[in-house]
């Protein structure tokens, strides 16, 4: 039988369920006499998962443009039905979600799983107390197991709920506590850090690492006391998850003890780097830096000093076998570990008018990728505020794929200039002044998984996102990148270029004008951003592949604009918008959060006084209304100042205004557009 | 009966098969039909352009589609579950299209579960017609050789 007779055969034994069908044409049936103007909103119609629907008071004409804004405080409950209710006065703290779907909430009587207004006592709040009297800070829940972790007097604590254990896993110290613990993967080669400080300045993080076989609380210390210098280290975790190391504090914690991983304390400012294989970790200051070879870890440490005066931007191959690093700023060295010290290959020494970094080499340790910098427009002195640059290579490491991007003080503006070393030195693409809010690498996760299978199509392509005061560029680049160096010799030049074309969308010309006429060009306040997006304070922005949010103050409101990008498919596009748009405008709010999802639902958290507010954008109102959002659900948002989104459930935490005062209550609601709410009109 | 109820007659059947093909599992297809009609009603269902509204139903389907793919659930093996005793023919090429990447279930399923001419599935993917038409084939041929390979007696192994 033919392979289409086949499928043919297939088609013909797939057919959708008879209940599917007639419960669907039920709806249509049901509704077609009820339509609502769509401008009002949409009833939720399926979403047998929904826990709630809730009816708000939509103020649907206030969305458009044209000095129509959304007003939180209009917004009011109505007939809300609460998954769970606490009692009066009393802070509930969402701990996490179990598999099983059941939320898991502390009360005062401890931790709850709470369902449909029920809650059932899994663990004794006098249990996570133990003997200590403490507050209780955040609580994280392992994901992998019924465990808990949580901030208490400073101490970090694990409560095992299986074994009804409870263990100070960090205890806090006379110059020091800890904060913020959370369950996670550490993976190298950037060291992902968890928590946050203190108010106290005196602490600084804890995370909890994942080993191959479970996971195993570790207790990572950042040392930096009151020293804001010191906080800036950058912990080390040596990939297996067993051992933490941290430079400033010259100390490895392995479960319990501290002991001395280094002879003596490193530079403050050196940024320590551990090699995959937990063989060789380096530190690199001011003076030089060091080579800690770490053979048992924790007991048998030795250290070989490499580095010397004026030796700076260290490098070790994956393979632990070649170190690559700068000398006098100019002198690009490769020491082999396996040959006699002392024989170092000088790779170049004639470029002493640059600065040279040495940031990658490839896992075959056959190449090392440098770069050449240098002052922006001939000028000869420049100040460097923030400078990342990544390098790497593909599997065959036939192929360097690098990134770039640095940051130069001008008041309070930020230059951005983004550089690709394609072969050419000039192959450099400096940016106008704007902020720089966002980039993306098409198809980019990892440059090794960019390149994989791909060795004959190396061409990146590259988005960048700029917000100016008054305009929205949006900057695409086509890399074709084929360079690399091998011990110094520069290879695969061919083919190397920068393309690019740009678009800039004038936003709202009108619409930054503030009352007196005048541009205003404040930007709202918000929390940090992930660590992967450039952005900068002051401007909210995430990105999916096929879209990007950014939130810009103007004036006292906030714009909400989304952009479509260069990857977005041209059938998402029939549904959604071609060109930036502001799609919404909040008076007189304060952002806290913007998210945005690959189908361009997009979710924005924003105070207006003492109105939490969440707004949720769905993609289908955008292409029908032009730009402006006309559908919308509007939640108070109190008890917790996030949610999540884009997994199964949306879960906010809330204060309801009709019920007594304090009262907070958790909604939970389905992520799907068809299912989250039923907006109308009063 | 309005125009849009004429189209979901019409269409209910395919666009089911297309999200099935894609997705690889009927809960998930369902979900996906379900979310996509409903919006198209809810969003146009007063007009009364049959092409429009089976294109629109299409672009939503696969929208509705990608969003779940995109949620990385796990893509199952594309029997249909316990629901129905199927034969092994059918088995086989579930599984058979399970074994393809996400784009090439998709254009398959286009083609063969939902019939939609090389014209239409380049409008929906965004794909050149003639495009279309020639991965369709390489993916037919691929699709020949993964069963010849792995044929023994009438059976995918």
């Amino acid at each position: 039988m033919r392979i289409e007779e086949r499928l043919t055969h297939l088609k013909d034994a797939t057919y959708p369920s008879q209940e599917l069908v007639d419960s669907l044409r039920a709806a249509i049936t049901q509704h077609e006499h009820k339509r609502q103007p769509r401008r009002f909103g949409w009833m939720a119609a399926i979403g047998a998962t929904v826990a709630v629907a809730v009816a708000v008071t939509a103020i649907m004409p206030q969305l458009f443009r044209g000095g129509k804004t959304l007003l939180a405080a209009n917004l009011t409950i109505s007939d809300a039905a609460p998954v769970f209710s606490g009692k009066p006065g009393e802070e509930l703290q969402l701990v996490g979600q179990k598999k099983n779907g059941q939320l898991l909430v502390l009360t005062n009587d401890g931790i709850c799983t709470v369902d449909q207004g029920a809650s059932v006592l899994l663990v004794p709040l006098a249990k996570l107390q133990g003997t200590s009297s403490g507050t209780i800070g955040q609580i994280q829940y392992d994901p992998d197991d019924d465990r808990y972790v949580y901030a208490q007097d400073g101490d970090i604590v694990l409560y095992d709920a299986v074994a009804q254990t409870r263990t100070v896993l960090a205890k806090a110290g006379k110059d020091h506590q800890y904060a913020d613990p959370t369950f996670a993967i550490v993976s190298l080669p950037s060291p992902v850090l968890g928590g946050a400080g203190v108010p106290n300045g005196s602490v600084l993080a804890t995370i909890l690492v994942h080993s191959a076989s479970s996971w195993v609380p570790r207790a990572m210390l950042r040392i930096g006391c009151d020293d804001a210098v010191d906080t800036a280290n950058t912990p080390a975790v040596i990939q297996d998850g067993k051992d933490v190391l941290v430079i400033g504090a010259a100390a490895l914690r392995d479960g319990t003890d501290f002991t001395d991983a280094l002879p003596q304390a490193a530079e403050q400012g050196s940024d320590p780097t551990v090699t995959s294989d937990g063989a060789l970790l380096i530190s690199a200051g001011a003076s030089g830096f060091s080579v800690v070879n770490l053979v048992s870890a924790g007991t048998d440490v030795r250290e070989t000093t490499i580095g010397q005066s004026g030796d700076s931007h260290p490098g070790i191959s994956p393979d632990s076998r070649f170190l690559a690093y700068l000398r006098n700023g100019s002198e690009l060295h490769i020491t082999d570990f396996d040959l006699v010290k002392g024989t170092d290959l000088v790779v170049s020494r004639d470029c002493c008018d640059f600065l040279w970094d040495a940031t990658a080499s490839t896992g075959s340790s056959k190449y090392v990728f440098y770069e050449v910098l240098k002052p922006v427009d001939g000028q000869d002195q420049w100040s460097i505020v923030r400078k990342q640059s990544e390098g790497s290579f593909d599997e065959d490491a036939g192929y360097l794929f690098e990134r770039y991007f640095q940051a130069l003080l001008s008041g309070r503006t930020v230059y951005a200039q983004s550089l690709w070393t394609a072969g050419a030195k000039d192959a450099s693409t400096a940016m106008p002044e704007m902020n720089l809010v966002a980039y993306r690498i098409a198809g980019y996760v990892h440059p090794f998984e960019l390149f994989k299978g791909k060795p004959d199509d190396a061409i990146v392509q590259i988005d960048l996102t700029f917000v100016s005061p008054d305009m929205l560029q949006q900057k695409q680049l086509f890399v074709d990148y084929r360079t690399a160096m091998e011990h110094g010799k520069r290879i695969i030049v061919s083919s190397s270029a920068i393309s690019e074309t740009s678009a800039t969308y004038t936003v709202n010309d009108k619409a930054i004008q503030n009352s007196e006429g005048g541009t205003t060009h404040d930007l709202v306040q918000l929390s940090s951003l992930e660590a992967q997006r450039q952005s900068i304070a002051g401007m909210a922005v995430d990105m999916v592949e096929s879209s990007i949010a950014v939130a810009v103050k103007s004036g006292n409101d906030v714009k909400i604009i989304i952009a479509p990008t260069a990857r977005t498919p041209k059938s998402l596009m029939a549904l959604l918008l071609p060109t930036p748009q502001i799609v919404a405008t909040l008076q007189d709010a304060t952002l806290r959060n913007i998210s945005i999802t690959e189908a361009w639902d997009l979710l924005v958290a924003y105070t207006d006084n003492a109105h939490p507010t969440v707004l949720h954008i769905d993609r289908y109102t955008l292409k029908e209304k032009g730009f402006p959002c006309a559908e919308t659900t509007d939640m108070p948002l109190s008890a917790f100042p996030y949610y999540w989104y884009g997994t199964h459930k949306m879960l906010l935490g809330m204060t309801n205004p009709d019920e007594p005062s304090g009262t907070r209550q958790i909604y939970s609601f389905s992520t799907t557009v068809s299912s989250l709410a039923w907006v109308s009109q009063q | 009966m309005t125009a849009f109820e004429q189209v979901y007659e019409t269409t209910i059947v395919v666009l089911y098969r297309y999200a099935f093909g894609f997705l690889g599992n009927r809960s998930d297809a369902e979900d996906a039909v379900s979310e996509s009609c409903l919006h198209v009603f809810r969003r146009y269902g007063n007009r009364t352009d049959a092409a429009e509204l089976k294109a629109l139903l299409f672009a939503a389907t696969r929208n509705a589609a990608i969003d779940r793919l995109r949620r990385k659930h796990p893509l199952p093996l594309l029997h249909d579950c316990a629901a129905r005793e199927e034969d092994p023919e059918t088995q086989d090429m579930r599984e058979l299209l399970s074994r393809l990447p996400s784009d090439e279930r998709e254009l398959i399923s286009l083609k063969y579960m939902s019939e939609l001419s090389f014209r239409e599935i380049g409008e929906l993917t965004g794909i050149n017609e003639h495009t279309v038409q020639s991965r369709i084939y390489a993916i037919l041929d691929k699709m020949r050789l993964l069963y010849v390979k792995n044929d023994k007696g009438d059976r995918l192994q």
